[in-house]
């Protein structure tokens, strides 16, 4: 391989992948043909040209109306899996409150509560439309009511030391049950997610919440970042998986700010409050695992495979 | 529809060709005016592919590479057709009324 080739090939590295696929070899064959003789490196024009085609091309995939179903697909899934995450850390909530709870009823409660989430992700993806959205909204909206009527009365500046407003971590906190709603709002078709797998993935984050309560002190507030970690990981390996596929990459798109807020709400508390190295350390594991995850099993189609499951 | 756009349709309206094919032809047509660039080609090519206008019509190996032969469909050809009559009308139009201008200035009408 030539140098001028090698070069060449870096600059399609730019490009997505199915497209590379099925049209590297032929747009090497035009460019070294393109090229003058004894030429090692690409013209800047030319450099230039590859990498806006490549961004033409990747806005036409990610947008353009070939992605319509993929978009359809991801609308549906983004708020069940908003709703599976919120419903797997209310489980593992009551699960805590049975272990640690301070009364008889604090457990009672928070499993009440687990129950009315998982028959809401049960209307999420069986019921037809507006009687999962106005169900949505409604559990949403008695979350956030529930919710505000506990946190208000709380003073979070002995635990945070919030310099700005003590209104933030309240707004992070309870954002996600409305974004939730309005993801559910916007459900075109009903969400393809087999009942196995949201089990499973909402039995795996229920579990890593647990350990969350084991923190308190134990190993002192930065370390504890450890155990804050679990549920973003397996939010992260999820989203790993979900990234093979175009509506899966839609779905993490749509869904990263509840299911994100959710899932790394401690850690970003911790960045907030001025932990950077351990809140961005917390934060940025589970990123890394994503991308490992995602390029790991990620399949290269070879060349004149069908174009149509891109994106 | 942009001129680098019709050149392309242009150059597939007598025949399929491959991207260098298309790229010189191109060149030719437009009297060295527009000069393709890959990146640029392969843009155009994609998306006028998404919208009906093209399809690929054979592969062969040349020297280790393939080398892809595109087409028009028939919504190409319809497209093309009538954006070469638009243009057609307005350079008519824009010739007549030059002819006016000149022979108003010179009193000849």
């Amino acid at each position: 391989m030539s140098e001028l080739e090698a070069r060449y090939r870096r600059l399609l590295e730019w490009y997505p992948r199915a497209h590379r696929a099925v049209h590297e070899e032929e747009m090497l064959g035009v460019l070294m043909a393109s090229a003058e003789p004894g030429r090692a490196r690409p013209r800047l024009a030319d450099s230039a040209d590859l990498i806006r085609g490549a961004i033409l091309i990747r806005l036409r995939t990610a947008f353009g109306a070939e992605s319509g179903p993929s978009w359809r697909r991801a609308f549906g899934l983004a708020g069940l899996v908003a709703a599976l995450v919120l419903t797997g850390e209310q489980i593992g909530n009551a699960i805590n409150a049975w272990i640690y709870g301070f009364d008889r009823w604090s457990g009672a409660i928070a499993s009440a509560v687990a129950l009315a989430s998982v028959l809401i992700v049960v209307l999420i993806r069986y019921a037809p439309r507006w009687p999962a959205v106005a169900a949505t909204w409604a559990w949403s909206g008695g979350l956030i009511a529930w919710n505000l009527s506990m946190l208000l009365p709380l003073d979070f500046s002995g635990t945070y030391s919030f310099s700005s407003s003590q209104l933030l971590p309240v707004v992070l906190m309870l954002t996600p049950y409305a974004l939730t709603a309005l993801l559910v709002t916007f459900r075109v078709e009903r969400p393809a997610m087999p009942y196995r797998r949201m089990l499973g993935w909402t039995a795996l984050f229920a579990a890593a919440v647990v350990p969350q309560n084991l923190s308190l002190g134990l190993l002192g507030y930065e370390w504890d970042t450890v155990l804050l970690m679990p549920p973003l990981t397996v939010v992260a390996v999820a989203a790993g998986c979900a990234a093979r596929s175009a509506s899966g990459r839609r779905t993490i798109l749509l869904a990263a700010a509840p299911v994100g807020l959710l899932a790394g709400f401690d850690l970003i508390v911790l960045v907030m409050t001025g932990s950077w190295l351990f809140g961005w350390l917390g934060l940025l594991i589970p990123a890394v695992v994503m991308l490992v995850v995602a390029r790991r099993g990620s399949r290269v189609p070879r060349a004149g495979v069908p174009e149509a499951g891109r994106g | 529809m942009q001129e680098p756009t019709f050149l392309i349709l242009t150059a597939l309206a007598a025949g399929p060709q491959h991207g260098y094919g298309v790229i010189t032809d191109v060149e030719g047509i437009s009297g060295g005016r527009v000069v393709l660039r890959a990146g640029t080609l392969y843009a155009a090519l994609d998306r006028l592919r998404a919208e009906g206008l093209i399809e690929s019509e054979r592969e062969e190996i040349v020297d280790g590479r393939v080398r892809r032969y595109y087409r028009l469909t028939g919504e190409g050809a319809t497209r093309l057709s009538a954006e070469a009559d638009r243009l057609t009308r307005h350079a008519t139009a824009a010739v007549t009324r030059l002819r006016q201008g000149f022979s108003t200035a010179w009193g000849l009408s």
